[in-house]
């Protein structure tokens, strides 16, 4: 990883080229095409476009969920397009703070230990994980919730444990997958005010939305169309 | 993710299913109990084989005259230079000659009736030495037994078994009366200790009476060949010996009777051990055939594990996608699924175990069988449920660990 040790890299998150092709069969489906763009840190950008436009699939590359045909993927510093599924777990688990549409909590634990999840596969000790995940909630106004299980919160309560365990392991990048989608336009609001407060207090957020008025609260605005990128800032 | 978090974010997830789980660990339940029964079983009836053939004297080996053929029929030895004597037996006794044999008891034995004033008992009248009761594992209750003594003297004196003591003397006690042997009057010089009716494989041990050997032969008997005895009992020195026991015995006799064809002998050795092997292996068999049928219920229920893990792989498919979002590795997730078949396997088994302990209680007095399990079975027992549903969860674990992230955050 020759990569890593390069003097000061000049951004956070860097896509050089990427080209993204599906095979289905003997069909081949050009997701991304050469999309090249860099997040600085504390940078908030949203990434728009319609369906189909492979802003999903520019969302599974950002965040490790997938690797890019070519193309080169350096995320603080570490190239990351061509690891295998075991450093890639450990780049998702350190770098990436996830934030989905459906929440997705597990519904059998309480928002504490849904909080503690990432920690507990980073290996950090049961007192500092509870520690770390309390502050969290009590960050996103949830301090009178620790013990709630996700059926009996709110969907924006259940967003904002999500913005929790994203944050819980301090990564490089927030990533939000329409993290609106699913919500009222109240608790819709209560979410981009607390992604708002995260990018004044230093944090990088990447949002992928359809949503133009998600869209809007961003510093830079990248569109995706059939797979290729147009800036407009 | 340590060993500790593991199992217990398993147990939560069981705990989240719980008539499921319950349903998914009866097949091992079942098995794990059936199992333990079997072999409880199977001890049981070893043990009282065993109490049986100890009931006999540990150890014997009877020689009888005459022998069995391979083809039908017996041929029996007759005449005095093939019949069994005190001579043979007292060779048999010889250290020099026999050393894996302990000791010897020669015994003549007939049907006698007797009487004590206006009661009469029929019973089984044995001649024998002092030895009989060493070698029958038998004990006197009251008075004494023969002695070397009343064998030089041919003293009139008997020992009667328990019942034949009830019933010619009902409660008082016999210890110094008189009885008629036949047509001899008696002293009961003392009375064996009953070892109960239900213990013999072929007579009521406790209905009988033993006089001196040399009173039997000299007295009682009306034959010319009054040397003759009617079987010798041997004692190997100990169980591993009986087998060596038997061939001194069988080249002594041999070559006191001048034979030298195996197939030609005289006499028959045969081991009070050999009229239970029979018994034995049908109950071996019988064990055998259970223990195949709760083996394939065990596999059954390593079946269902691995069935309700496959559901459960494909019903948690979006918490494994998560995990794997947040950093879970493969292995974290392998480890995730075969911890949880492991804990279901573990509770199956130890529920197993209890009931069949609780089988070990109650079955006996249901089946009049004694039910006896090793407490090493019982770990065994929970160690198997363990191996079973490790092995069935390593499929749908490997299926779960190879999810792609990004198919198991999208099923809905």
């Amino acid at each position: 990883m020759a990569q890593s040790e390069q003097t000061h890299p000049p951004g956070l998150l860097v896509l050089k080229d990427i080209d993204k092709t599906y095979r289905l069969g003997n069909l081949s489906v050009e997701a991304l095409r050469r999309v090249s763009f860099t997040v600085f840190a504390n940078d908030y950008v949203a990434i728009t476009g319609p369906s189909g436009s492979g802003k999903s699939t520019l969302m599974h590359l950002i965040g490790c969920l997938d690797t890019p045909s070519s193309g080169e993927l350096i995320i603080a510093g570490q190239r990351v397009s061509d690891l295998d599924p075991n450093q890639l777990a450990e780049i998702r688990n350190r770098r990436i703070g996830f934030v989905f549409q459906q929440f997705n909590l597990l519904r059998t634990m309480t928002a504490v230990r849904n909080v503690e999840l990432p920690l507990i596969y980073a290996g950090v000790p049961k007192q500092e994980r509870r520690e770390r995940a309390i502050t969290l909630l009590e960050r996103v106004g949830l301090g009178n919730h620790l013990q709630h299980r996700p059926m009996e919160l709110s969907g924006g309560q259940q967003q904002r444990v999500a913005i929790a365990r994203a944050l819980v392991g301090d990564p490089s990048i927030i990533l939000a997958d329409e993290p609106t989608g699913n919500l009222d336009s109240h608790s819709a609001a209560e979410i981009l005010s607390i992604f708002e407060e995260l990018n004044q207090s230093g944090r990088t957020l990447v949002v992928i939305t359809h949503d133009a008025n998600v869209a809007a609260k961003a510093q830079r605005i990248l569109t995706i169309r059939d797979g290729q990128l147009q800036e407009a800032s | 993710m340590t060993w500790g978090q593991l199992v217990s974010s398993a147990f939560e997830a069981i705990r989240w299913n719980r008539l499921r789980s319950l349903l998914t660990i009866l097949g091992i339940v079942i098995g794990i109990a059936a199992v333990m029964l079997t072999v409880g079983l199977g001890e049981g009836a070893q043990a009282k084989v065993s109490a049986k053939i100890a009931s006999l004297g540990s150890n014997l080996l009877t020689v009888t005259p005459g022998s069995t053929t391979s083809a039908p029929g017996v041929r029996r030895g007759l005449g005095s230079a093939s019949t069994l004597t005190m001579a043979n037996a007292a060779a048999l006794a010889s250290h020099t000659v026999a050393p894996a044999i302990a000791a010897v008891a020669p015994i003549t034995t007939q049907h006698a009736t007797l009487t004590n004033g206006a009661l009469n008992w029929p019973t089984t009248v044995e001649g024998t030495t002092p030895s009989w009761l060493t070698i029958r594992s038998r004990a006197i209750e009251a008075g004494r037994f023969i002695d070397s003594q009343d064998i030089k003297s041919s003293a009139n004196v008997v020992v009667l078994g328990a019942l034949s003591a009830q019933e010619l003397f009902s409660t008082s006690n016999p210890i110094g009366k008189v009885v008629d042997v036949g047509p001899l009057p008696m002293t009961v010089i003392g009375v064996l200790a009953p070892i109960g009716s239900g213990t013999s494989a072929t007579s009521n041990q406790d209905d009988i009476a033993i006089v001196p050997i040399t009173t039997a032969q000299g007295s009682l008997v009306g034959t010319t060949a009054t040397d003759s005895i009617q079987s010798i009992l041997l004692q190997a020195t100990s169980s591993s010996t009986l087998s060596a026991a038997y061939q001194e015995a069988n080249h002594e006799l041999m070559m006191l009777h001048g034979i030298t064809n195996p197939a030609n002998a005289d006499f028959t050795i045969t081991a009070e051990q050999s009229l239970f092997s029979a018994a034995t292996s049908i109950s071996a068999t019988l064990t055998a055939l259970l223990a195949g049928i709760a083996t394939v219920s065990l596999i059954v229920g390593g079946i269902g594990v691995m069935n309700i893990m496959l559901v459960s792989v494909t019903e948690r498919t979006r918490e494994i996608g998560l995990r794997k979002a947040l950093g879970a590795k493969p292995s974290d997730i392998r480890r995730q699924f075969l911890v949880e078949a492991a804990v279901l396997g573990v509770t199956g088994g130890l529920i197993g175990a209890a009931l069949g302990l609780l089988g070990q209680l109650v079955l006996p007095g249901l089946i009049a069988n004694p039910v006896s399990i090793p407490p090493l079975v019982t770990v065994a027992a929970v160690a198997v449920a363990l191996l079973i549903s490790l092995v069935f969860g390593v499929y749908p674990a490997a299926r779960a660990a190879q999810l792609s992230p990004i198919d198991a955050l999208r099923s809905e």
